[in-house]
């Protein structure tokens, strides 16, 4: 697909992240190419463990390198080349431009301030604001997040609030200083499922009503469905699959998205979940066995796997039609099957 | 409601909570024992020159007729060798001890906060090499390099707080490390780099006023040391020099009269004692009070 285009807010190409630690280099992120458009809201699916945090900190450049190790052919940010800003650019862009909603409500806010002189230090900071101004845009932004009496909750300590009221906030604070990138790391991971709708509900409409451009990190197949307009499902570091919502869902082409949408419990499975044992393996079916260092990162829990998942290097992501790549090597074999 | 009522009413939340922890300490009886003679011994610290029954006394003045003269009426606590009012003289130390702690205290404060945050928010070379020289300052027992630094410096009463704060310094910057190291990985911190605060902005917006609990009770702790540190060293010679009516300089020259005249050393030195015990009972109630985990309300 066309990933030169300079029309996106965010282009990824050829990253790999990787960390230093006593057993020598380990690589975390190998990502071939991951775009976000303006005012676009992409997914990125994927179990503990696959990467996605540490995508979401290299792209606000909060890890620290060494022992963390960043390369790519191109990470920009409208255009902007993010690794090569100076540490002082960089900052810049972090809150003006660049946001992110971290996933603890409870420990995101400090503890010691109110929510207020929090929202008045960071408008003040970055936009160069007057306190009364800076309380002025607080008012407008807690208003904006759905939270009831915001003058009253300027005045309140962390401590005071709600995990959900707690995350309304952080969300208000990290869009108030007008970022148009939201990377948004598993924002309801924290709080129960009603709670979590009321606030996706807000995101999905402060996405639209302020045009932001969304990066929405889950581990639930689920919940990006509704949020987003494309989905990359991450493992292990790459991408094994992305396209548009109802391409992924409806047509699913990886073995690991039909395990993750499988995964995802009905009430008539109920009685089946004892049984459930083709639906996915979570355990590594090939325990011991030799696997070739670069090999799919999937082919040890896969139930299509052959020799040549095990002993090539991982499949390349390849169009499957429109913007629906796959990257699994018996792509070829079950198309054929197929017809 | 108009910003300038928000900020009237956020700094409200603020003092109810300082006022909830100022209620959570006097609940506790010993506290508050400890609490009301710290606050009369301010206040006689700062009222001394006037309240003294012989204020002449408290410096050079003698009076051979009356010298050694066991506690009456006209003295309280008797009189020392030059007749001088041994309860004049023992108020107006209340106001060199407590004084003098207070800069002591102040002046490691203010070269242990920085260095511990610094040491705790940078790269490891910075970090290192700030903790092996306060490595190098703890490994002194505390009282012996006080000694070091203050006979290097010659013996007065400035000198003595100087060494004092010199050889105290390194408790607040390991306190403030090891605050900084837990504190910046918690999400809060993260949360503020991710929205681009700098890294002093950090340091002072959220590392050091999240470790504010610790410090206190850190530095109303070593109250209590630096007064006993500072009559050690006026004690040795080394300190406060005569005829300076300091709480410990007091017991020294006492120490050739006591078996003739008890409350020569008895009243300086009960001074000493209670004045570090009350702060170190504060330092404990405050601990109480200030650390959460042991806090039930």
């Amino acid at each position: 697909m066309d990933c030169g285009s300079m029309t996106s807010h965010l282009q990824i190409e050829e990253l790999s992240v990787g960390f230093r630690t006593l057993d020598g280099h380990r690589q975390v992120l190998q990502l071939a190419h991951l775009h976000v458009d303006h005012g676009e809201s992409v997914g990125l699916v994927g179990e503990s463990g696959s990467g996605k945090s540490v995508l979401a900190l290299t792209v606000l450049r909060l890890l620290q390198c060494p022992p963390a190790r960043i390369t790519a052919s191109r990470l920009a940010l409208d255009g902007r080349d993010i690794l090569s800003l100076s540490e002082k650019e960089i900052r810049r862009l972090r809150g003006r431009e660049l946001a992110m909603i971290f996933q603890d409500p409870m420990s995101s806010l400090n503890p010691v301030f109110t929510v207020g002189s929090q929202f008045v230090n960071v408008i003040r900071r970055i936009r160069g604001e007057h306190h009364t101004d800076a309380t002025e845009r607080a008012l407008e932004f807690i208003r904006l997040v759905g939270l009831p009496d915001p003058e009253n909750m300027l005045t309140k300590y962390p401590h005071e609030l709600s995990g959900g009221q707690r995350q309304r906030v952080i969300i208000a604070l990290a869009l108030c200083c007008d970022a148009k990138f939201v990377i948004a790391d598993e924002p309801t991971r924290n709080v129960d499922v009603t709670v979590q709708a009321g606030i996706l509900q807000t995101i999905a409409r402060l996405q639209h009503e302020l045009g932001v451009s969304l990066l929405f990190i889950a581990n639930n197949l689920a919940l990006v469905s509704v949020m987003c307009d494309r989905v990359a499902i991450l493992l292990a570091g790459r991408v094994v699959e992305s396209g548009g919502v109802n391409e992924i869902i409806e047509d699913a082409r990886h073995p690991y998205t039909h395990m993750l949408l499988r995964a995802v419990p009905t009430p008539e499975e109920r009685q089946q979940v004892a049984a459930k044992s083709t639906a996915g393996r979570l355990e590594p079916l090939l325990a011991g066995a030799e696997v070739a260092e670069r090999a799919c990162p999937y082919c040890s829990r896969c139930l299509e796997a052959d020799g040549d998942c095990r002993d090539e290097a991982a499949p390349q992501l390849t169009s499957v039609g429109g913007t629906h790549e796959v990257a699994c090597h018996r792509l070829a074999t079950r198309l054929e099957s197929r017809a | 409601m108009t910003t300038a009522a928000i900020s009237r009413k956020a700094l409200r939340a603020r003092f109810r909570e300082t006022g909830i922890k100022a209620r959570l300490l006097l609940r506790n009886n010993l506290a508050k024992v400890c609490v009301g003679f710290i606050v009369v011994e301010a206040v006689v610290a700062v009222l001394a020159p006037w309240i003294a029954p012989y204020p002449d006394d408290i410096y050079g003045e003698v009076h051979p007729e009356v010298k050694l003269e066991a506690p009456s009426t006209s003295h309280l606590f008797g009189t020392d060798e030059f007749g001088r009012d041994i309860f004049s003289r023992v108020l107006y130390g209340a106001r060199i001890s407590l004084g003098a702690a207070t800069v002591t205290v102040a002046l490691a404060l203010l070269i242990g906060i920085p260095l511990g945050a610094l040491a705790g928010g940078s790269t490891r070379l910075v970090d290192d090499s700030i903790m092996r020289v306060t490595d190098i300052f703890l490994s002194f027992p505390s009282i012996l390099l006080a000694i070091a630094i203050a006979a290097f410096l010659g013996p007065s009463l400035q000198n003595a707080i100087m060494a004092i704060a010199i050889s105290w310094w390194p408790w607040y910057t390991r306190l403030l490390r090891s605050q900084a190291v837990s504190l910046k990985e918690r999400e809060f911190v993260r949360s503020a780099r991710a929205i681009g605060s700098s890294q002093r902005f950090i340091i002072f917006r959220h590392i050091v006023p999240n470790s504010l609990g610790p410090l206190i009770v850190q530095a109303s702790l070593d109250f209590g040391y630096v007064i006993l540190t500072l009559a050690a060293l006026s004690f040795l010679g080394l300190g406060a020099q005569s005829p300076t009516p300091e709480w410990g300089l007091m017991v020294n020259t006492s120490r050739n009269y006591f078996l003739n005249a008890w409350w020569y050393i008895t009243f300086p030195g009960l001074a000493i004692t209670l004045t570090v015990l009350a702060f170190n009972i504060l330092g404990d109630g405050l601990r109480e009070v200030l650390d959460p985990k042991s806090r039930t309300y």
